[in-house]
């Protein structure tokens, strides 16, 4: 379970700024990219995901669902390829920029994924998603004044977007 | 003395009972009502509240028209994980059973996520067939009814008349008000005329102030429009002195501004207005802590604490002026506290990160701070 009911307090949780997916089309208005049939359910989600970009190939924002799905899954190869898809299509989908660097931090490549990541958070004016991929790269390359400097920014931002 | 005296001074006597059992009661019921902690943070008594259109477990769509009673419908908040949600939920079944097609209606919501699973509805279904629920279940997915109704702490009741204007509120199961709720529920469902009745006709807002305030809310919500929510907030004010919610509006944009004088003020008004409101004496306690007041800061921490238990700030506040005085045991106890009632409350994670880094232990910091965005960013 990881439910969140963010904040009792400040009920301001609609800004989960620009990470969470956004519609590029109408059609993925109209039809969710995960049906609540499916959620929860986390091959049931891909499988769904899956079929929604055999329909909808030049939707960016399909793949980058499904991406994200993968990373879940751990499945970090084909959610690199998901994500690069994305951005063939979309060069500025920071999310999809944010994606990558956390795929490729996941996979031990932390020099490139700092570079990745440094460059989604000029592409998006919120970042939240991004400062925190980024606060678990320095962790990981033990730079703890970097890691916290990014976790802070991160929450600073979502504070900012609500 | 003769059986006629006797009869006599037995009448006095029970005059004198009544007399007293109904100043008594009078009583009961003017501090159960008296304008006591707040509920919602942007809605209250004598306001319209918001529609709504939520699922139920089997994904059909209700509306307010589709569940509402004839006299009253009781909105119940609730989550899987708040430990009093169960219990109010026993209770409400109670009252469907008593008062099943007399006019009330009572709809629980439940707020467990912004995405509920397979899991969860299935976890939701566990709950309504164990307490045998017999008045519909509906899941507010994406937390919509949750955001526009401004919950702040769980459980929540809102008791609405058929026109969807609020007649009463409370959050958590406090022994006396839920009680003193149920009791207005029952007179009014009866259509008795008690001194519970009689004090929910309290104050209500000026429909003026109300319309302002309104203006003030929207505005809010628009990035371009949003500074003049303060003056819309203001007209609200000058329109209806008494109306604390506008006072709450302002003292939330002052902060933000970084203004803590002209907030501080503002809280202080709402306080005049409602002295045991549990967001003015925790912005407020929080305005004289950051200030190095550390004490005054405190004892309203505990002031809002008693006044409203389930509102989560009370005691992470506390637990951040605990911790900067450096007893890490007393604050460790009150994060915790606050992690029981609402484990999704972020800001929870960043005062503890704020302690950790006062106490230079950077570690724990980043810990707390990661954690903090795990819950916003939903991850898991």
């Amino acid at each position: 379970m990881f439910a969140v009911l963010v904040s009792l307090l400040f009920l301001h949780t609609s800004a989960q700024g620009d990470d969470g997916m956004k519609a590029t089309k109408a059609s993925v208005a109209t039809q969710p990219a995960t049906t609540i049939e499916h959620a929860g359910n986390l091959d049931g989600e891909i499988a769904y995901a899956r079929t929604r970009v055999k329909e909808d190939p030049s939707n960016a924002s399909l793949h980058i669902r499904l991406a994200d799905l993968l990373v879940k899954k751990g499945a970090l190869n084909e959610a690199m390829h998901a994500f690069d898809e994305a951005l063939k299509l979309n060069p500025r989908a920071h999310e999809a920029k944010t994606g990558r660097g956390g795929v490729l931090a996941r996979q031990g490549n932390l020099q490139e994924a700092e570079a990745v990541l440094k460059d989604a958070v000029t592409l998006n004016p919120n970042p939240v998603r991004t400062h925190f991929e980024l606060g678990l790269v320095y962790e990981k390359l033990g730079d703890p004044e970097k890691a916290l400097a990014e976790f802070k920014e991160g929450i600073r931002k979502h504070e900012q977007g609500r | 003395m003769s059986s006629r005296g006797r009869t006599f001074s037995t009448m006095i006597v029970r005059i004198k009972r009544t007399v007293l059992l109904t100043i008594l009661l009078s009583v009961y019921a003017i501090l159960s009502f008296a304008p006591a902690a707040a509920t919602l943070q942007s809605l209250q008594t004598g306001m319209e509240a918001p529609d709504f259109s939520l699922k139920t477990v089997t994904n059909e769509t209700r509306t307010f028209a589709a569940v509402k009673g004839e006299k009253l419908t009781m909105l119940v908040f609730w989550s899987t994980w708040s430990s009093k949600s169960e219990t109010i939920l026993k209770r409400m079944q109670t009252l469907h059973e008593k008062y099943k097609g007399q006019g009330l209606s009572i709809v629980a919501i439940n707020v467990d996520d912004q995405r509920i699973s397979t899991g969860k509805l299935a976890e939701i279904n566990a709950v309504s067939e164990k307490l045998k629920i017999g008045f519909p279940m509906l899941v507010d997915h994406g937390l919509v009814a949750f955001h526009d109704y401004g919950v702040i702490a769980l459980p929540t009741t809102v008791i609405l008349d058929k026109d969807r204007v609020i007649k009463d509120e409370l959050s958590g199961y406090p022994l006396v008000g839920s009680e003193a709720m149920i009791d207005f529920v029952s007179s009014t469902i009866e259509g008795k005329k008690t001194p519970v009745v009689d004090a929910k006709a309290r104050y209500e807002p000026n429909k003026n102030a109300l319309r302002f305030f309104n203006m003030g809310k929207t505005t809010l919500r628009s990035k371009r429009m949003a500074e003049t929510a303060e003056m819309w907030f203001k007209k609200a004010i000058e329109a209806d002195a008494a109306f604390v919610l506008p006072h709450l509006s302002l003292g939330n944009i002052y902060l933000q501004r970084g203004d803590s004088a002209l907030a501080q003020a503002e809280y202080k008004e709402a306080l005049s207005r409602e002295p045991e409101n549990p967001i003015a004496l925790c912005e407020l306690g929080l305005i004289l802590l950051n200030a190095g007041k550390g004490k005054e800061g405190a004892a309203l921490f505990e002031a809002a604490r008693k006044a409203e238990e389930s509102y989560t700030p009370c005691y992470y506040y506390a637990g951040y002026a605990f911790g900067k005085e450096g007893r890490m045991e007393d604050a460790a106890k009150l994060f915790d506290e606050a992690k029981k009632i609402n484990p999704f409350d972020y800001n929870n994670f960043v005062y503890q990160g704020k302690v950790f880094e006062d106490q230079k232990d950077q570690k724990k910091a980043i810990e707390a701070y990661k954690k903090a965005l795990e819950i916003i960013l939903h991850l898991n």
